[in-house]
């Protein structure tokens, strides 16, 4: 599937995710990006590390808005104010809006994630307009230094402890920084080259494959586009308003209208049954 | 393209889900701003709300407010009580209503000292139910009665008063007089972190927060701008419009059902598939 569709995909899911806070709708667009990247993921894309770190990320804002937030009429156990920061009663109603708050971490972290599960980077790339493809070349080469960077360090710090240098303290390590710094500024070198070589900034890109702009990414964006729309419309009628769970947790309302735009959210999911 | 048949199926599939999109709009905007259910005959009617608020004092304020919509909002039917009232914005949450008839007479938050005016509905004179949405989107009917108490966080219990009898019954099929300069005048725009919105005229001079008052107040013929939210939180909706009929609500809730299983299903079988064809299996 084209990348622009992934785009468009992830950025309607995204706007159905952060529009309302009713957690019934993030919870249907987590569930449909689970399956999307079960389904349509890389097969040497790793989802581990994705869903453990959105594990934490779920089970932390869950945790700290139920000992930070004290509002809510259900008091399950009561911190002495005594306690710097909790302090005070525990709620259930904090404990549900930590939940909704966490569903919408959760989907919105895996809304993004085909762009690099499902995508190859060098698809991303080449999925940006052409103004903006040095760009996204520079971008993309930066964000990559990081963990090129971390992995020198770790090389590194091993060769020196193989040699009987450097510990794992602190103080040991300004032994490693010189080093990762000049491999760091090293490899930059042969990366300006190597992009150079290949023509970078010379003049218009050739590509060796272009993306296919194929019938089930045209379904794709469509229906990403009418998920927007509808939505949209749907906040704006007030059939989509926010939902709270302060003083009392209430059953959150569920409409038509947003529910349709969590149907259209389901497309990737049928282009990929079909072709 | 891969497969010209199912290019063509896709196309012509994306290109009839716009009428469908649009339809849904149709439909969800109708049923919200009532062409569907609602007609003009209804706009000649007049119809009663009873406002009632409960200070922590035991004072109760009782108030009852004529309208010739079908249905207003919480946040219409205690601008046109008359009662003075403030709000505050709550960060992402929209507003909170924070004062009510000069109750607390001062504050910094609308949690103030652990106490916020709660805020309940009572439907034809019923029992107190806790509102289920902000002020701003809560809507009330003829016969129904909006209810506030000043509470701490941890009770819950509804006003003591009864919202029957406050308002007349059979309703009076003679319209009360429209007050629209009285509207336009009576609630200032939101400007400030905080939003006051002072009685004014007659209507203006403080309510004791000890007396137990019945009034009718008459009905501006335009809705008040702006919104709020009830009173613990709530997102503000500009304009007020009323929520989604039941119908739509209850196919949404069906729908959404229906997808939610889909989904698991589909999900668990996924599941199950890449177990099976996992290596070493």
């Amino acid at each position: 599937m084209n990348p622009r569709a992934w785009a468009a995909w992830s950025a309607a899911s995204l706007v159905v995710v952060l529009t309302s806070t009713n957690p019934a709708y993030r919870a249907l667009v987590l569930l449909i990006a689970l399956n999307v990247l079960l389904s349509l993921r890389r097969r040497d894309a790793a989802m581990r590390p994705l869903l453990v770190a959105t594990a934490v990320a779920v089970v932390l804002a869950t945790l700290l808005n139920t000992v930070l937030s004290h509002t809510g009429n259900h008091v399950v156990v009561t911190i002495p104010s005594a306690v710097p920061g909790i302090g005070g009663p525990i709620t259930v109603e904090a404990v549900v809006y930590g939940v909704d708050v966490a569903l919408g971490i959760a989907a919105a972290v895996l809304s993004l994630a085909p762009l690099s599960r499902v995508l190859h980077p060098h698809e991303l790339l080449d999925a940006f307009p052409a103004p903006l493809q040095r760009t996204a070349a520079l971008t993309g080469s930066a964000i990559n230094l990081v963990p090129a960077v971390m992995r020198n360090a770790v090389a590194i710090s091993e060769a020196q402890r193989m040699r009987g240098g450097a510990g794992t303290r602190l103080r040991d390590w300004h032994a490693v920084a010189a080093p990762v710094l000049l491999s760091a500024l090293d490899e930059s070198i042969q990366l300006a080259e190597a992009m150079e070589a290949r023509g970078f900034g010379s003049g218009p890109r050739t590509r060796f494959a272009t993306a296919r702009m194929d019938a089930a990414s045209v379904l794709v964006i469509v229906c990403s586009v009418a998920a927007v729309v509808v939505t949209v419309v749907a906040r704006v009628s007030g059939s989509l308003p926010d939902w709270y769970p302060f003083p009392s947790v209430t059953v959150p309302e569920l409409a038509v209208l947003p529910v349709a735009a969590c149907i259209l959210l389901t497309a990737p999911l049928v282009a990929w049954r079909r072709s | 393209m891969r497969c010209p048949a199912f290019a063509t199926r896709v196309l012509c599939l994306g290109a009839a889900s716009l009428p469908v999109v649009a339809a849904f709009t149709v439909v969800g905007v109708a049923s919200r701003v009532g062409l569907v259910s609602s007609g003009c005959a209804q706009a000649s009617s007049v119809h009663h709300a009873a406002l009632v608020v409960e200070h922590s004092s035991g004072g109760v304020v009782k108030i009852c407010v004529a309208f010739t919509e079908a249905q207003i909002t919480g946040e219409q039917l205690l601008h046109r009580s008359g009662v003075e009232y403030n709000t505050q914005p709550f960060g992402g949450n929209g507003d909170a209503v924070c004062q009510i008839d000069n109750e607390p007479a001062g504050y910094s938050s609308c949690f103030q000292d652990g106490k916020f005016w709660a805020m309940f509905v009572s439907r034809s004179d019923g029992a107190w139910a806790f509102a289920s949405q902000g002020v701003a989107n809560q809507t009330f009917g003829d016969g129904d009665a909006e209810g506030f108490r000043y509470q701490s966080q941890s009770d819950s219990s509804p006003p003591a008063a009864s919202p029957a009898g406050v308002c007349p019954r059979p309703v009076p099929a003679t319209p009360v007089p429209v007050s629209t300069s009285r509207a336009a005048s009576a609630r200032p725009g939101p400007s400030a972190a905080a939003t006051s919105h002072p009685t004014s005229s007659t209507a203006a001079t403080s309510l004791p927060a000890a007396a137990t008052r019945d009034a009718t107040v008459s009905a501006p013929s335009s809705p008040s701008p702006g919104g709020t939210t009830p009173a613990a939180v709530a997102q503000a909706k500009a304009g007020g419009a009323p929520p989604a009929s039941p119908g739509s609500a209850t196919a949404g809730v069906w729908i959404a059902f229906a997808l939610g299983a889909s989904l698991i299903a589909l999900l668990a079988a996924q599941l199950a598939r890449q177990r099976r064809t996992r290596p070493g299996r």
